[in-house]
């Protein structure tokens, strides 16, 4: 990644008194895929619409190589977007859908003919050609919706919700071809949703937005891994967040779990391959802010004799729910310490063998981790 | 017993006998009218043959002619005008927010709850006032159409917002995302999709003013009869087949304005 295509500075967009999105600073580099995540009501879509053309901002610019584009209307920007309807023209066929933003420009029939079979050729709807959009599956239209803009040839490719009016088994499907079409074409693809997990398996880069701010832009694996702040951690996947003091360098007193070490949250350290061991993410010294302790259900383990070694931590707990998931079953406890009160854990064991044991609701079981899946987390 | 089907229903007696009653009523004046308007005779009481003179008779009736001759100008000028407020009113209503928007919205369909006669005594007083009396024809029919205008262009408004409440409104945004301006948008992709409304609001108000009596009565000078108007005149001395014949042209038409309307309102969407 290079110079930056849209450098994104101190963006605001107010509607009355609330702000959809205040001093949002972000660089979109050519050829990513970026991804905007967030609740809806975070200003994910208001934030695609202000690069698309479709809002005015309030305060704030958008550079597109180093031109400020934040003035012109969408038509005149090199950029496309995919609708969450798809607004496929119910009276033209599937072709003169995707002619038609080429007929705007004035494209030499000839040419415009060729640039829409490559296009049709590209999103595999040559058959479906003569079709209305009646005539398609939910699928299909996105298709015609995506030929359409990506036949105008424009820096990027904006999508909002593009897979949301598609169901399960489809949707999977539909994200792996979004992301071998993105690879296809060489356009930067920004894509809002509100699924994490369709957030994680497509993107190179993810901004998470929370009340029109971004908490965290970061690689699918850091997001996870080493999420900044407690709403990133408790948005993106689950997460066993519990208060924390600190007390001594790189330990905090967590309620229902005793003394405990932790790296902090956000480390530079995280590496291809998995957490850098040792100190390396660690932040020395004690972290005032530090409010919260967390660790991902899955790097729980349960076990009747856990391993030994510095960096392993083991309580016992009982167990209050059991759901089985196939793949997983995921454990709801409560921590046993002998005088305070017991912290509530979540636990994704995997069924790895067909003979794997689940515990029953009420059984006394020892949960372990590693120090360094424990991590810190701000507000 | 098994039980009855809504279907079922219609094959008992009463219920068909209640269906034919209820047809006779409704039709049964009109099939009169144009019944007779072939009847060869004078009184119009007992049938005495079959004959088309008293259309002939009607087609060389000229006051009869230039009131037709008005009416259907004023339908059409009133209709192509009602056409471009109604469409206007009807997408700025659905495209923008603005303030007492709502006002607006309630406000533009008022005329039609309006009693027609509250209408045409508004319409009398307010031209009474300035309109001048002598004016050349078309020009003497400028307040008949004002006064049809104001009473038509709420219906093509309504039923223009009818379609416009089920077009994505992503559409108009997605021609504009492709290149096109606001302009090139609302030509090539609104109109299309409101194009069957836009047309059936286009003949209900070409019906609607070409049969109206009672505002047009009030505001129709010497100079500018309408066929309705000038029937009434002619009712009052006696009621020979010509009117019946006039009457029938009126139906005629109105009638198959009102299919074709109706046909394009329910045409599918594509």
């Amino acid at each position: 990644m290079s110079r930056a295509l849209i450098e994104i500075r101190h963006l605001s967009k107010t509607f009355g008194m609330d702000a959809a999105v205040s001093d949002v600073s972000l660089d979109i580099y050519d050829k990513e895929f970026l991804v905007l995540l967030g609740p809806s009501g975070c200003g994910k879509t208001t934030l695609l619409r202000l690069i698309g053309g479709f809002e005015n901002p309030t305060a704030g610019a958008i550079h597109l190589e180093g031109r400020d584009i934040a003035g012109l209307p969408p038509n005149k920007r090199p950029v496309n977007m995919v609708f969450q309807s798809y607004a496929v023209f119910p009276h033209m066929n599937v072709r003169d859908n995707i002619a038609y933003g080429l007929r705007i420009d004035g494209v030499e029939a000839r040419e415009r003919e060729r640039r829409v079979d490559e296009a049709l050729a590209l999103v595999q709807l040559d058959s479906l050609a003569a079709r209305y959009s009646h005539q398609l599956s939910g699928g299909q239209r996105q298709r015609v919706a995506l030929a359409r803009a990506l036949v105008k040839r424009p820096r990027i490719l904006l999508l909002d919700e593009p897979l949301s009016a598609l169901d399960a088994k489809l949707r999977e499907a539909m994200q792996n071809e979004l992301v071998k079409l993105q690879h296809t074409v060489g356009i930067t693809f920004v894509v809002v949703t509100h699924d994490q997990d369709e957030a994680l398996s497509m993107a190179e880069r993810i901004a998470v937005m929370e009340r029109g701010r971004i908490r965290q832009l970061d690689t699918p694996r850091n997001l996870y891994e080493a999420p900044q702040n407690r709403f990133v951690a408790d948005f993106v996947g689950r997460m066993n967040i519990l208060p924390a003091h600190p007390t001594a360098n790189r330990r905090y007193a967590v309620e229902g779990l005793g003394e405990i070490a932790a790296v902090a949250g956000g480390a530079e350290g995280v590496v291809a391959g998995g957490v850098a061991g040792g100190d390396e993410g660690v932040v020395a010294g004690v972290d005032e802010s530090t409010t919260f302790v967390a660790i991902r259900p899955e790097k729980l383990s349960i076990a009747e004799t856990p391993p030994t070694g510095d960096n392993i931590h083991s309580t016992t707990a009982t167990v209050e729910n059991v759901a089985y998931y196939g793949g997983q079953t995921v454990l709801t406890v409560k921590t046993t310490p002998h005088k305070t009160p017991g912290a509530p854990l979540t636990i994704a064991t995997p069924n790895n063998r067909r003979t794997t044991p689940t515990p029953a609701t009420g059984e006394q079981i020892t949960v372990w981790w590693r120090a360094e899946d424990m991590i810190t987390l701000a507000e | 017993m098994s039980r009855t089907e809504p279907l079922d229903y219609a094959n008992r007696w009463w219920m068909r006998v209640f269906l034919a009653l209820f047809f006779v009523v409704l039709y049964a004046p009109i099939v009169t009218l144009v019944a007779f308007s072939f009847n060869d005779s004078k009184r119009n009481i007992v049938w005495r043959g079959f004959t088309t003179k008293y259309y002939l008779k009607a087609v060389e009736n000229d006051s009869l002619i230039e009131a037709f001759t008005n009416s259907l100008t004023i339908a059409i000028v009133s209709m192509v005008v009602s056409v471009a407020l109604g469409v206007a009113a009807a997408v700025l209503l659905w495209r923008f927010r603005f303030p007492l928007r709502f006002a607006a919205d309630g406000l533009l369909s008022l005329p039609i709850v309006i009693p027609e006669i509250c209408m045409g005594v508004a319409m009398l007083v307010f031209f009474n006032q300035w309109w001048p009396r002598d004016l050349a024809w078309p020009l003497s029919l400028g307040n008949i159409i004002i006064a049809h205008i104001t009473f038509t262009f709420p219906f093509v408004a309504v039923i223009v917002r009818g379609r416009l409440a089920s077009v994505n409104r992503e559409l108009e945004k997605a021609a504009m995302d492709l290149g096109a301006s606001e302009w090139q948008a609302m030509r090539d992709i609104l109109l299309p999709q409101i194009r069957p409304s836009v047309i059936a609001g286009a003949l209900i108000a070409f019906t609607l003013s070409l049969d109206d009596f009672v505002i047009t009565y009030f505001t129709a000078g010497p100079n500018s009869i309408t066929l309705p108007v000038k029937i009434n005149s002619m009712v009052r001395f006696s009621v020979t087949p010509e009117v019946n014949a006039a009457s029938t042209v009126l139906i005629v038409i109105t009638i198959a304005a009102a299919v074709i309307a109706m046909r394009l309102q329910n045409a599918k969407r594509g």
